[in-house]
C-alpha cells in the first residue's frame, strides 16, 4: 500500500462554448453575474496513459445529449462584467463554499441519488465581447483527508486478472445491459457491482442509490462482496482519476467504509471494457469535516483569444 | 440560399446516379457512422432552433467527433507522395492523396500484471470496405496540460506520458445546395489553446487550402471553423462509387473463372456513403487521424 494520487480532472471549454456564451451574455445573461448551470462530457479512457477531457461544447448549455460512450459532468459557469470583478475572485473563499455544499451533499447522502454531485464543477470567466477574448478559470472541488489519513492504495491490476472481482467477459455482459438507454446506471458515473454469491452468476450491476437502503455497506465493501466502479477519463496504468477521491471519503463518511475496492471502467471501442483495471483503496480513520481540506482549483490558463476566427458578417448581424 | 428554397431538398435517392443524398439519407448514413464508430455522435441546434436543416431531427442536425489527433503537418508530407492517384473524368478534380497512408499508430493496453514495457504499436491494416467488419475508431488522448498545483496537493497527478499533438473537432453537416455531406473542422494546439485560422491551414492539403477550404460561421453552433467546399463532393463520390462498382464486378468475374463464386452483393448503398466520404475527405486533411473505420482501395 502508497500513498494513492489521482489524475487531475479539469474542464475544457472549447470555442463553441465561448460562442455560446457570447450569445447568452449578449441575449440572455445580460448584466447578470449569476451562475448559470451547464453541462460537461467526457468519455472513459480509450487507451492507457491517456486522459480523456472534461470538454464543454455548443450543447453545453442545452439539455444534454450524450453520445453512446460519453458522460457527463454538472456543473455552472459564473460570467463576470468586468475584468476587475474576474481578477478580484477570491480563490479560497469560493472554494470553501463550493467544499461546504459538496460536505453537504455528502453528509445527506444525497451524491447516492445523483453520483455527479462528487464531481460538479465550477466555470468563472469573463468574456470580453469588443475583443473576443474569454478569461477563465475551473475549479473541481475535492474533500482531501489529511495527511495521517491520507488514502492508501493497492497497485492497480487488469480484470483479468486471476484476482479480479470480475472476468472482462462478464463485466462487458453486465455494462452492455447496465448501460442502455433504459439502463439502470446510464450516465451516472458511479455505480455498484455486487456479488451475491460466488460464481459469475451471482454479479449484478446496480445504481449507487441502493446502497442508502443497505445494511453493512462498510464490511461488504471491505470483503469485496461490495465493489464500487467508476467510469474513468483516467487511463493511467498507475492511478485512478479524481472521481474516486470524493467518491471514497463520501462512503467513509456515510458508511464508515475504511477499506473500498474500486473498479475503474475504461471503455474502448475495439476492446470494449476490457482494459478495466481495479484496486483496493483504504483510510486511516473516519474523517470529520473540520479535517478535510478543500483542493481543486484548475492551474491559471492564457485567456483564449478568438478575435481572428470571428466571423464579421455575423457579428455585424447580432449587434444590430 | 435562393436556389434551394426555390427548388427545396431532394426526396428521391440520387446516391448511386450522382453521388447525392437526401436528407434522410443523410441521417441514416449518420446512424450507421455513430453504431459503428462511437466517437462520433450527433447533436442537435444549441439553442433549440430549427436552423437550415428542417428536413432532418431536431437532435441530428450535425455529426461531432471531438480530439482528433494531428501530430503532422500537411506540408510535412511533401515527398512523400507516392500514393496519390488523380480520380478520372476531370483534371482539376480531386486527387486521393496519401492514398497508402495508415492513419497513427495505437498503442495496445499491456496487462496491468505484466512488467513488460509498452507493447508495439499496431497499425491499422487497410482492407476493404465492408459493413460487417468496420474496426471502431480507439483514439488516445493526451494529457499534456497540468491542471493543478501539486505542491499544494500531494495527491495530484498530471500524466505527460503522451507525445503531445494537435487535436480537431471534425464536424458533418448535410449541405443543402449540394445535397451532400460537408466537413467543419476546428482546431486546438499542443497545449489546448485554440489554432487560429492560418495554423489550421498548415493541416489541409496545399492544393485544397487554396481552393476548396473557407472560413465559415457554422451555422448551429455560431463558432468561425474551417469548412471544406462541397461543391465537388458528389461527383467525387460518384466517380468513387464507380471504382468501388468496378473493382467489385472484377473480383465477382474472376470468381466465376475460377472455382469458388461467392455472388455477393454490391455493398455501397447510401447508409454506408459516410464512410466513403469520411474517406475522401481525408485527402483534405491528410494528417488528421479521425479514418479508422475501413480504407477503400479506388485505385
Amino acid at each position: 500500500m502508497s500513498a494513492a494520487r489521482f489524475e487531475a480532472f479539469a474542464p475544457f471549454p472549447k470555442v463553441e462554448f465561448w460562442a455560446q456564451l457570447e450569445k447568452k451574455k449578449i441575449h440572455e445573461m445580460r448584466l447578470s453575474a449569476a451562475s448559470v448551470p451547464v453541462t460537461g462530457f467526457f468519455k472513459a479512457a480509450r487507451s492507457p496513459n491517456c486522459v480523456e477531457k472534461l470538454e464543454l461544447t455548443g450543447e453545453s448549455f442545452a439539455a444534454p445529449n450524450a453520445g453512446a460512450y460519453e458522460y457527463t459532468a454538472q456543473g455552472t459557469v459564473t460570467n463576470f462584467n468586468t475584468i476587475e470583478e474576474f481578477r478580484a475572485l477570491d480563490t479560497k473563499k469560493t472554494l470553501a463554499g463550493l467544499a461546504d455544499a459538496l460536505y453537504a451533499d455528502m453528509e445527506s447522502n444525497a451524491y447516492l441519488a445523483n453520483p455527479r454531485l462528487l464531481f460538479a464543477f465550477h466555470v468563472f470567466s469573463f468574456a470580453d465581447l469588443k475583443a473576443h477574448v474569454f478569461h477563465s478559470r475551473a475549479v473541481m472541488p475535492i474533500l482531501s483527508p489529511p495527511p495521517a489519513d491520507l488514502i492508501k492504495s493497492s497497485p492497480q491490476h487488469s480484470v483479468s486478472a486471476a484476482k479480479s472481482p470480475v472476468s472482462p467477459a462478464r463485466l462487458q455482459t453486465l455494462w452492455n445491459d447496465a448501460r442502455g438507454v433504459d439502463g439502470p446506471v446510464r450516465h451516472d458515473g458511479i455505480f455498484c457491482l455486487r456479488n451475491a454469491g460466488g460464481d459469475a452468476d451471482a454479479l449484478a450491476l446496480a445504481p449507487l442509490s441502493s446502497l442508502s437502503a443497505e445494511e453493512g455497506v462498510a464490511e461488504a465493501l471491505g470483503e469485496g462482496r461490495l465493489v464500487v466502479c467508476v467510469v474513468d477519463a483516467c487511463g493511467a496504468k498507475t492511478h485512478m482519476g479524481w472521481i474516486v477521491r470524493n467518491l471514497l471519503v463520501a462512503l467513509n463518511m456515510s458508511f464508515g467504509a475504511r477499506r473500498v475496492t474500486v473498479l475503474s471502467l475504461r471503455e474502448s471501442s475495439a476492446a470494449g471494457v476490457a482494459d478495466s483495471v481495479f484496486a483496493t483503496f483504504t483510510m486511516g480513520a473516519n474523517v470529520a469535516r473540520s479535517a478535510l481540506r478543500a483542493v481543486g482549483w484548475d492551474a491559471e490558463k492564457p485567456p483564449v483569444d478568438l478575435s481572428s476566427s470571428m466571423d464579421p458578417s455575423l457579428l455585424a448581424k447580432e449587434s444590430a | 440560399k435562393a436556389y434551394s428554397t426555390f427548388v427545396g431538398p431532394i426526396t428521391s435517392t440520387r446516391f448511386m446516379e450522382k453521388g447525392q443524398l437526401t436528407p434522410e439519407e443523410f441521417v441514416g448514413a449518420g446512424d450507421k457512422l455513430v453504431d459503428k464508430c462511437p466517437s462520433w455522435k450527433w447533436c442537435g441546434a444549441a439553442d433549440g432552433k430549427e436552423g437550415v436543416h428542417k428536413a432532418m431531427p431536431k437532435e441530428k442536425r450535425f455529426l461531432v467527433m471531438s480530439g482528433a489527433r494531428c501530430e503532422r503537418r500537411a506540408g510535412d508530407l511533401t515527398g512523400d507522395m507516392g500514393g496519390d492517384v488523380e480520380l478520372e473524368g476531370d483534371e482539376e478534380g480531386w486527387t486521393c492523396t496519401h492514398k497508402d497512408h495508415v492513419a497513427s499508430k495505437v498503442e495496445e493496453m499491456p496487462s496491468m500484471d505484466d512488467d513488460a514495457a509498452a507493447v508495439p504499436a499496431k497499425a491499422a491494416e487497410p482492407e476493404e470496405l465492408d459493413e460487417d467488419d468496420i474496426p471502431d475508431m480507439d483514439m488516445d488522448m493526451d494529457a499534456e496540460v497540468a491542471v493543478v498545483d501539486e505542491d499544494e496537493d500531494p495527491a495530484a497527478v498530471c500524466t505527460n506520458t503522451v507525445v503531445p499533438a494537435r487535436r480537431y473537432d471534425i464536424h458533418i453537416l448535410y449541405d443543402n445546395y449540394t445535397y451532400t455531406p460537408r466537413v467543419y473542422l476546428n482546431g486546438y494546439g499542443e497545449t489546448g489553446e485554440p489554432l487560429s485560422n492560418e495554423a489550421m491551414y498548415e493541416d489541409i492539403y496545399s492544393d485544397y487550402a487554396d481552393k476548396t477550404a473557407t472560413i465559415e460561421t457554422h451555422p448551429y453552433t455560431g463558432a468561425s471553423m474551417v469548412s471544406i467546399h462541397p461543391c465537388r463532393h458528389a461527383e467525387t463520390m460518384k466517380r468513387m462509387i464507380d471504382k468501388l462498382r468496378e473493382a467489385h464486378e472484377t473480383r465477382i468475374a474472376a470468381e466465376k473463372d475460377g472455382a469458388s463464386s461467392s455472388e455477393q452483393e454490391f455493398g455501397i448503398s447510401p447508409d454506408m456513403s459516410l464512410f466513403l466520404f469520411l474517406k475522401f475527405i481525408s485527402s483534405v486533411i491528410p494528417t488528421i487521424d479521425y479514418d479508422f473505420t475501413a480504407s477503400v482501395d479506388i485505385s
